[in-house]
């Protein structure tokens, strides 16, 4: 028994350490770059680097908020991620609902089908559609591109929430339709509110998915006041002239700072959906 | 599960109040022009004064052409890239009513162009001012005239002469130079070498060119991967490979694909000599202080033994895309009062450190120039060369800023490196 | 995604009630993928065989794009780089995900501080958009005196380290910044897979004297394997379609050392202007993303069995 205990407290003790690691490992660089962020172009080249800037130049940010439309791009972002995931929403739950619950001809090809378009990078499909769009008159159009964001996430969702709905009992159903109730029926009073989690889980996926999303927006649009964030970055690391690494560092602040914001305060519940909603998935 | 669902609300809720807020086009009876310019040349330059310039003539601009809302659009300074989405969007006829566009790709664009000879005529302007170089890139094969050279630079070594007394006149002397500036601590030399189109005009070309070699024949053909110029280019190769292997050129150099890459590096403090474009003169003046600054001087870009002097110049021409006349005339006036008339551009190449494409603006009063603007015409007219028109170059270009970087990465050798690309280009 | 659908029973007696169609509810879904997908796809293959460039202009029908991108002495350095690249990548998400994933587990199990925090850490990274990674590491991977990682290693005493300026390391740089970015999504799945494990079979295996290690190898590793192998087979299509944060990192160089094949694909389309060759690339890409989905599906089928 004493031996035991002595053996857990080594075990607890090397937890801590490897904690201690992983913690550093991973938050280490965003820690340098929030450092940079507040240093004046000449302290970046100090040598040896220093952890903490003489004195915090808020300028950087000011310079970024004011000359490169950060905010801006930050507003786009949320407004396509949010869109996304309603219409991706839209889209899949019928969808999901009707590959879980139905049985018809072809549904295995269709399934594999669905997962193959997700094979299909973005970059290999963006200039055709550029092309096609241009056609169209259809750049620079926000709907449009959300579509496209949404064909990106779908496959994926699709089979995800399908396979979610495939673990809630199909006596449920039974029992509603016996209540009287409709196929839709069935797919908001019975369904929709034991997945929950499941839905919850697609939502961020398909959110962080979005919000990551470059060479889609990249090439689809032409004007630079629509860029999301990403975007927005990549043209802010091309300025020609001068050194730009304390502005650029700013700027990356400026656009991971809402998404560290909303995972510290939500984490729980990230964590929780994630994982109920990737088990049963 | 409570937790999830109020989350659930939440994303929802914050879709809902963003998703609304989309703002909705222009206002009407106004006209937007739409001007794609690179940072450097706008009114986000990070260089002040430059910023400074450029918002006060868009501001005229603006208070002049009240029925136009003028629309900025900046590129990326990958310029390669940033060509392509303009060359793309021009394709499907979406170009920006008026661009600036990188001189050597220029010839490209001008199927897409509106010809200026009305505008430049109204404005007493003649074609035959620009320089050579430049009357040749801007006419099209009609004879008309598509674009407006702003402003031509060239490649230099800048050195601190307080640590250089005599500036090195081939690259031997450099490994030389090089040797003694790392043992009082300094990095040797610093040069372009990487992937990026810097690397070529800056390192590649002058050296090639001034031995002589061809990198395409006079169809426009690629020839570099033959005969004579194979060898050059090899030698080219051989020698850059032996000043990194010296320890004169540090190898992370193969990650710079731009003139300014090097300008970090610069500003700490630990270069003492550089090659680059003379508008990092005014980088040089801003960054390291007009004390520091004063023991830096220029020299003519360092050759292979028994090179002839060589440089290359380039320079960015604006374009109108528009078919609109009164956008036309709206962008010309833009383009001409901020970087082409005399008053505009003696002062834009003043402040920014760029050479004047006209020949007049020279001796004009507006032009002040800057403190080697001499040294640089010098050279621009006893060295300089231009890339070749050729539909082949980008691709040429690119596959050799593969082979340089590979041979100072130290991936591949010099003979291995040339043959690759001459095999890559000449399989397409 | 289902590991455990399994109820044909129930099924087989709705069949009876559901006679309408599934079409309506699958239509906006299929709409979607068809007008997003289907143009473009053959679009691409169609351009595969021709010799277009983005200048416009004429081109003509042709096999070369394909003899030239195959014989190309740089097409085998990409297959392989992009092979070393996604390989590692997906290794070491997956055994950092699950290590972090264990300790994790068992921290909760004894209440330890710290867990969420490093937790909350690891998912961070994650959900920053790729190109934000790029020009995050570098910085990090500086390679003059004021670099961090350079600094913080000359102090152990080693270096300095030519992160991205040196063939070999510039691929381990960029992999190893993508296994900083993909580790939270193994993680949280393996973390998810963890959770679900019965402590009764764990707490068996201990009575019968099992050491950790055997435990591990032989009663937790197969009932995670369905989790396992649905969490392969998305980042190893995301990772074979990753290019945003290489591009940001190095742009593929130096020379071609990490230029992966979807990043080529750019290359070919935005810096040569070869849309041809760019689309016969983006077809072997296609292929390659084909074959290795049907690879897995059929291991998938089996791992799906074996766990039922």
């Amino acid at each position: 028994m004493q031996r035991r205990m002595n053996k857990q407290t080594v075990l607890k003790f090397s937890l801590y350490i490897s904690y201690f690691f992983v913690g550093i490992l991973f938050l280490f660089p965003l820690l340098w770059v929030l450092s940079l962020s507040f240093k004046t172009s000449k302290e970046l080249y100090n040598v040896p680097p220093t952890l903490l800037p003489d004195n915090l130049q808020f300028e950087n940010y000011k310079h970024v908020i004011e000359n490169n439309n950060i905010l801006a791009y930050l507003g786009n972002s949320v407004q396509v991620v949010a869109l996304t995931v309603i219409l991706t929403l839209i889209i899949v739950l019928p969808a999901a609902f009707a590959l879980s619950r139905f049985k018809f001809k072809l549904k295995g090809l269709l399934l594999l089908g669905i997962i193959l378009t997700q094979m299909i990078s973005a970059v290999v499909i963006s200039i055709p559609l550029y092309r096609l769009f241009a056609e169209l008159g259809l750049l620079n159009n926000f709907a449009i591109l959300i579509i496209v964001y949404v064909a990106v996430v779908l496959p994926f969702s699709t089979w995800f929430l399908k396979g979610y709905f495939d673990t809630i009992p199909i006596e449920l159903d039974e029992a509603a339709t016996v209540d009287g109730c409709n196929k839709f029926q069935i797919l908001t009073r019975v369904l929709l509110p034991s997945s929950m989690p499941g839905i919850v889980s697609v939502t961020l996926l398909v959110a962080v998915q979005s919000w990551s999303q470059f060479v889609i927006p990249f090439i689809l649009l032409d004007m630079q006041s629509l860029y999301p964030v990403s975007v927005g970055i990549v043209n802010l690391q091309s300025t020609q002239q001068a050194v730009t690494t304390h502005y650029l560092a700013a700027g990356s602040v400026l656009s991971i700072l809402p998404v560290i914001v909303l995972f510290v305060l939500l984490q729980r519940f990230i964590v929780g959906a994630l994982t109920t909603g990737a088990v049963k998935g | 599960m409570r937790f999830s669902k109020s989350l659930f609300m939440f994303v929802m809720l914050l879709a809902f109040i963003v998703g609304c807020s989309s703002d909705s086009g222009e206002e009407s009876g106004n006209k937007e022009l739409t001007w794609s310019t690179t940072t450097g040349y706008s009114p986000q330059s990070t260089t002040s004064a430059v910023a400074d310039y450029i918002s006060g003539t868009v501001e005229d601009f603006e208070s002049e052409h009240s029925d136009i809302s003028l629309n900025t659009q900046i590129q990326s300074s990958n310029i390669s890239e940033a060509m392509a989405r303009i060359l793309e969007q021009a394709n499907q006829d979406r170009a920006p009513d008026v661009a600036v566009i990188d001189s050597y790709l220029f010839p490209q664009y001008i199927e897409h162009l509106q010809p200026l000879d009305d505008l430049m005529e109204e404005k007493g302007m003649k074609v035959e001012d620009f320089l050579p170089f430049a009357q040749d890139v801007l006419t099209g094969p009609d004879g008309k005239v598509y674009g407006l050279y702003m402003s031509t630079d060239t490649r230099v070594l800048f050195y601190n002469s307080e640590l250089i007394p005599e500036p090195p006149k081939t690259w031997e002397e450099v490994i030389e130079v090089g040797k003694k500036l790392k043992d009082e601590g300094y990095d040797g030399i610093s040069t372009p070498g990487g992937r990026g189109e810097g690397t070529s005009v800056t390192t590649l070309w002058p050296l090639f060119w001034g031995q002589g070699g061809k990198l395409v024949d006079d169809e426009g053909n690629p020839i570099f991967g033959e005969g004579k110029n194979k060898e050059i280019m090899v030698d080219v190769l051989s020698t850059i490979q032996s000043a990194v292997e010296e320890g004169v050129l540090p190898q992370r150099v193969a990650g710079y694909g731009s003139e300014n890459d090097q300008n970090e590096e610069i500003a700490a403090g630990n270069v003492g000599m550089f090659i680059g474009g003379n508008w990092q003169e005014s980088f040089l003046k801003e960054t390291l202080g007009e004390e520091e600054f004063q023991k830096w001087e220029v020299a003519p870009v360092p050759q292979l033994e028994g090179g002839e002097r060589t440089t290359t110049s380039g320079g960015w021409a604006w374009g109108i895309f528009t078919d609109d006349p009164e956008k036309k005339q709206a962008a010309f006036d833009l383009v001409y009062n901020t970087f082409i008339s005399e008053q505009g551009m003696g002062e834009f190449t003043s402040i920014y450190g760029e050479l004047p494409s006209r020949t007049s603006v020279y001796e004009s009063e507006h032009y002040e120039g800057t403190q080697f603007s001499d040294e640089y015409r010098e050279m621009l007219k006893n060295d300089a060369r231009v890339r070749p028109a050729s539909d082949d170059y980008p691709e040429i270009s690119n596959q050799l800023q593969i082979a340089i970087s590979d041979v100072i990465s130290g991936n591949k050798e010099p003979e291995q490196a040339v043959n690759d690309a001459w095999e890559v280009v000449n399989n397409e | 995604m289902s590991v455990k659908n399994k109820n044909g029973l129930g099924q087989s007696k709705m069949k009876k009630r559901i006679s309408n169609s599934a079409l309506p509810w699958l239509l906006p879904l299929l709409s979607v993928l068809v007008f997003v997908f289907l143009f473009p796809v053959v679009e691409i293959v169609r351009l595969s065989f021709t010799n277009a460039t983005l200048n416009g202009g004429e081109y003509s029908y042709t096999l070369d794009s394909y003899i030239s991108l195959f014989t190309n002495p740089g097409f085998m350095q990409m297959l392989i780089v992009t092979g070393i690249f996604v390989f590692f990548s997906i290794t070491f998400q997956m055994l950092f995900g699950f290590l972090v994933a264990l300790i994790i587990d068992q921290g909760e199990k004894w209440n330890l501080k710290g867990t969420v925090l490093t937790r909350t850490a690891v998912l961070t990274a994650w959900a920053i958009p790729g190109v934000i990674i790029g020009v995050i590491w570098q910085m990090l991977y500086n390679e003059t005196d004021a670099g961090i990682i350079n600094y913080l290693l000359s102090i152990v005493g080693i270096g300095p380290v030519p992160f991205l300026s040196d063939p070999t390391t510039a691929l381990i740089a960029v992999t190893f910044a993508n296994v900083w970015r993909g580790t939270a999504f193994s993680m949280i799945l393996i973390y998810a897979g963890l959770k679900t494990l019965p402590s009764d079979v764990i707490e068996a295996a201990k009575i019968d004297g099992a050491n950790a290690i055997q435990r591990g190898m032989k009663v937790i590793l197969p009932m995670l394997t369905p989790m396992l192998l649905i969490n392969l087979v998305i980042i190893s299509i995301d990772t074979f379609n990753t290019f945003d944060m290489v591009m940001a990192l190095t742009g593929g160089g130096p020379g071609q050392s990490t230029e992966v094949i979807s990043l080529s694909i750019y290359n070919s389309i935005f810096n040569q202007f070869n849309l041809g060759q760019g689309a016969a690339t983006s077809v072997v890409l296609l292929t390659i993303n084909v074959a290795m989905t049907i690879v897995y599906i059929l291991f998938l089928g089996r791992g799906e069995k074996n766990a039922a």
